[in-house]
């Protein structure tokens, strides 16, 4: 409510109160909120830009401007060249596969199949589990005597049996199949919400018009899911960026920074090696990937997603 | 048409899900083998079915990686932060939906770009402040971290709730003589149950499986959750898969089961929360 | 002292709109108050504005003796019962009445001897523990009538209550909440949009229009000494008969047709003086256009067409059109377009035909007239005229 405009001040003499009192939530309770959030997103985060350009070791309470040097030494070190590399790659290929699986997965799944609710849980579940345990299950199936060997074995493909994470070819891609296995099950229930939304008259009335199967998804389907695919594209962008977890748990980043992605470099430079500097650095670049990649493709989307 | 029909199509559809979904749990069947052989089974046959089941591994890892110390901290570390981000976020979202204005406004633009501002960059200068302050391997320390970070998203999705509960709630309750505060927790915040639902059990899951931060701000101390411990696990029994596995096994319990209660509220938490 | 004391009350949006004007009224201790209007008028704004849930631009606002302006809603000692109940989804029926309790700091066993009695009084006694959802339309209300009695307050504050029953048991209601009221004789302010429940329920009736007053009195005062032509055709139902007429020497010209006065309704309408020969509007209540047969032969006739008739024992409506320009005010269109589209089509309709459809009120057991022309007889005893372009009454 408004605050009052002061009403006619009345002269009368005692047996009156005149009590002002306040109305509604009080400021104050926004309080905790806008200070933490304040507090640990935006000034840690300007923070974190302003250190990107120092050669802040951590430790002293100095930190000397060094402008653009750190960038210098990022591009120029190919570990961490290979980190941004691999960043992108990873993340791009996690984007497609998850979301084109999840969205197959959520199409077969939609409609009369008996056993919905059990699959769902079933390609769910990777999802709820902590990425560190995900990551152990598939270091296992990769190691060399582990279970993909061994299938391998079996059928007679001896020869492409390897150290799966290990392997300088292979390492990052070891780190999509994790990623896109734990995942998948989070775009297919976004896209299953989806497609609850298109009321399956639409579906039939094309049908009925006689559109075959593939002009139906075009046609309909597809563009009444933009914003499902909005979301879930943009936030599986997001991750994929930012992923730590199952790279660090997987392979560490090796073998010698083969699969090393920009979150983990951050974490050896800052932590391992103490450039706090450098590895804010890193930080930066990181941060600006995200936001330009997440919100261009948010922008990109939205924009589709008002067309159709 | 019958576009609905269960035809046979339909049946073979079904049937190949199902074998794929069975494939995509291949990995959880090792996981459950390898964790019950005994060392020697483990390391010489690793993919045959046990032979022998040895349920020690269990109580060897529950013992040497301080499961159960580490479950205590997760639950304290999530139980305090989810506790937080509802208590704060929702009295926060109350104010700003209720009081129209341009404060109102622009706090909320704060919280909702709070939403999209990659975390990362502020972690190293959040880390140094927090070392300086004698907060790193804290329970106090990470959890506000945690706070920090999750708080934007618990305020977005308050005051969205809020602005669309009618206001009539609160009209009576005040004209009955309760004060805001009263009004707030006997009234509202029990109308907010679905939200209060969606962040507790986004946020908690997110916070009880996080290892990146929590690897940060408590490695080596005696207050490292879950993910972190298994992490130290491995790294001492590095190659003792039985027992790594088993000790997987205990940290993934709680969610499971979780998972296999609350399956429904936690997709629709999902799916619900990231729609708004 | 419970009474409510409105001063000079404004009410005005920050977009400049004015809901409250010059609202003056002087409500007693005990009494029940209707404020009855169409949607807009301002009705519901002051009752807020008693609340505390506007804020007040203008004026001041009493309570008893204190000046409530600026004082919260929680301190005012009131309570309200709202259109939608607002009844506590999550509470049982006994928590949702003994919340406002609760808040004042009762004790339990306090608490509880009062509710359960509360709760006895209103025949909720076997529904305490259910929850809202629960009951029935008749019961929620019941339980909001609850939650604003058990206080036992200084005032009571009704907005629409009733809107949400089906019509019996809205007229069941009616009366359970006058009894009550004369029981507690508590101050009470009831909001309506119909103003047969005004009529049947208040002390005392406050007629507004555009957040303007425009007539207050018992309910006999408003419908036989209408102030303006608004309330004239607001109270009332069926509707007030207008017609747009000529005062000529001693008589009302209603299209071709001249009803004679008497001396005496001209002697006790000295404002009519003025209005020699000019156009002003005639009202006449369909009770006051008679059966020919039945009437006194000194009363003037009016002839009319019969087109229907409506029987509704114990009486009959008779609608006949009059050859008379019909009375179309901006008041009008607007009470016709809170009706419906169609009756401000109809409207429409009879300003370019130029007749009125006139509705007389007979006794079902009297004759009913044919279709085709009928002369009533009309009691121009009880002939109203007001201004038309003020719209004020002649008196």
């Amino acid at each position: 409510m408004s605050t009052t405009a002061p009403g006619l001040s009345s002269t009368r003499e005692t047996g009156r109160r005149r009590v002002r009192s306040s109305r509604g939530a009080p400021w104050l309770w926004v309080v905790p909120a806008v200070a933490v959030v304040l507090a640990l997103r935006y000034a840690a985060t300007a923070a974190g830009a302003w250190y990107a350009f120092t050669d802040w070791d951590g430790i002293s309470p100095h930190a000397n401007f060094i402008g653009l040097d750190n960038f210098r030494k990022i591009f120029n070190d190919p570990a961490s060249r290979g980190a941004l590399e691999h960043t992108l790659e990873l993340a791009f290929s996690f984007v497609i596969v998850s979301n084109v699986l999840g969205l197959a997965l959520a199409l077969a799944l939609n409609r009369t199949v008996r056993t919905r609710g059990l699959l769902r849980a079933l390609f769910f579940a990777p999802v709820v589990m902590s990425s560190l345990a995900v990551s152990y299950i598939w270091q296992f199936i990769f190691s060399f005597s582990g279970p993909l060997n061994g299938g391998l074995g079996r059928i007679g493909l001896d020869s492409l049996k390897r150290g799966w994470t290990g392997d300088p070819n292979w390492a990052l891609w070891t780190i999509f199949v994790v990623l896109v296995w734990q995942f998948v099950g989070l775009s297919m229930v976004m896209y299953l919400a989806g497609l609850q939304g298109i009321p399956e008259e639409l579906d039939e009335a094309s049908a009925v018009d006689g559109a075959s199967t593939f002009r139906r998804f075009r046609k309909i389907t597809l563009p009444l899911l933009a914003p499902a695919i909005t979301v879930s594209v943009t936030l599986s962008t997001i991750y994929g960026l930012g992923v730590f977890d199952q790279v660090f748990a997987l392979t560490g980043g090796g073998p010698v920074d083969a699969s090393e992605t920009l979150a983990t470099q951050i974490y050896k430079q800052t932590f391992a090696f103490g450039r706090f500097g450098y590895g804010t650095a890193l930080s930066l670049i990181l941060t600006v990937l995200i936001t330009i990649l997440a919100v261009g493709q948010l922008a990109i989307l939205r924009a589709r997603e008002s067309r159709l | 048409m019958g576009l609905s029909r269960y035809t046979r199509r339909t049946f073979f559809r079904e049937l190949t899900l199902l074998v794929i979904a069975a494939i995509w749990w291949v990995p959880f069947y090792f996981l459950v083998i390898v964790s019950l052989k005994p060392d020697l089974e483990a390391l010489q046959s690793p993919l045959s079915f046990p032979q022998e089941v040895d349920l020690g591994n269990f109580s060897t890892a529950w013992h040497d990686a301080a499961l159960g110390r580490s479950l205590v901290n997760s639950l304290v570390i999530t139980g305090g932060s989810v506790l937080a981000l509802i208590a704060i976020g929702s009295i926060c979202a109350y104010t700003i939906a209720r009081r129209p204005g341009r404060m109102s406004t622009a706090l909320y633009l704060l919280f909702v770009l709070g939403i999209i501002l990659p975390f990362q960059l502020g972690l190293v200068p959040t880390y140094a402040v927090m070392r300086h302050l004698g907060l790193v391997g804290s329970y106090l320390g990470i959890i506000l971290l945690y706070t920090g970070i999750w708080m934007p998203f618990s305020v977005f999705l308050y005051t969205g709730f809020v602005r669309a509960l009618p206001k009539e709630y609160e009209e009576a309750s005040v004209v009955d003589g309760a004060s805001t505060m009263r009004t707030f927790r006997r009234v509202v915040f029990p109308l907010l149950r679905p939200v209060t639902g969606t962040v507790a059990i986004f946020t908690g899951l997110i916070i009880w499986n996080d290892f990146f931060l929590s690897l940060i701000f408590l490695n080596g101390t005696d207050k490292t959750p879950l993910p972190v411990a298994v992490y130290t696990f491995v790294g001492a029994f590095a190659s003792r898969w039985n027992l790594i596995f088993a000790a997987v096994i205990v940290s993934l319990a709680p969610v499971l089961i979780f998972f296999l209660v609350a399956q429904r509220q936690l997709i629709r938490g999902f799916t619900g929360g990231i729609k708004t | 002292m419970a009474s409510v004391t409105f001063s000079d009350v404004q009410k005005t949006y920050p977009d400049g709109t004015r809901a409250v004007i010059d609202l003056n009224l002087e409500i007693d201790d005990g009494e029940f108050v209707v404020f009855v209007g169409p949607s807009g008028c301002g009705k519901t704004t002051s009752l807020r504005m008693v609340a505390g849930l506007e804020d007040i631009t203008g004026g001041e606002l009493r309570i008893g003796d204190d000046v409530v302006n600026d004082l919260a809603p929680q301190q005012r000692d009131i309570a309200m019962v709202f259109q939608n109940y607002a009844l506590y989804p999550h509470m049982s029926v006994f928590d949702n009445i003994a919340y406002p309790l609760e808040s004042q700091g009762m004790k339990k066993p306090d608490i509880k001897d009062r509710v359960s009695r509360t709760a006895e009084m209103l025949g909720l006694t076997e529904h305490l523990k259910r929850r809202p959802r629960n009951l029935s339309g008749g019961q929620r209300q019941r339980v909001a009538m609850g939650r604003a009695i058990v206080r036992q307050p200084q005032v009571f504050l009704m907005d629409e209550p009733l809107s949400n029953l089906d019509a019996k048991l809205r007229v069941q209601m009616r009366a359970e909440i006058t009894r009550l009221q004369e029981q507690l004789g508590v101050t009470t302010i009831f909001v309506t949009h119909d103003q047969v429940e005004a009529m049947t329920m208040g002390d005392r009736i406050v007629v507004m229009r555009k957040g303007v007053l425009q007539q207050q009195g018992p309910p006999e005062l408003l419908y036989d000494r209408p102030a303006n032509l608004f309330v004239a055709e607001f109270i009332g139902s069926p509707a007030m008969n207008l017609f747009r007429g000529r005062l000529d020497d001693g008589a009302i010209v209603l299209g071709d047709q001249r009803l004679p006065l008497p001396q005496r309704v001209l002697d006790e309408r000295s404002g009519l003086a003025a209005y020699r020969g000019r156009e002003l509007a005639v009202g006449i209540r369909p009770e006051h256009l008679v059966a020919s047969a039945t009437a006194n032969g000194d009363l003037p006739r009016l002839a009319a067409d019969v087109r229907f008739t409506e029987l509704l024992p114990p009486e009959r409506l008779v609608y006949a059109t009059v050859q008379a320009p019909p009375v179309v005010t901006d008041d009008l269109l607007e009470i016709a377009k809170d009706v419906d589209a169609a009756a401000v089509e109809r409207l429409e309709e009879l300003e370019e035909e130029q007749f009125v459809l006139a509705c007389a009120r007979f006794d079902s057991s009297e004759v009913t007239p044919d279709r085709g022309t009928y002369e009533f007889a009309v009691r121009v005893d009880r002939v109203h005229f007001f201004d038309l372009s003020t719209g004020a009454a002649v008196r």
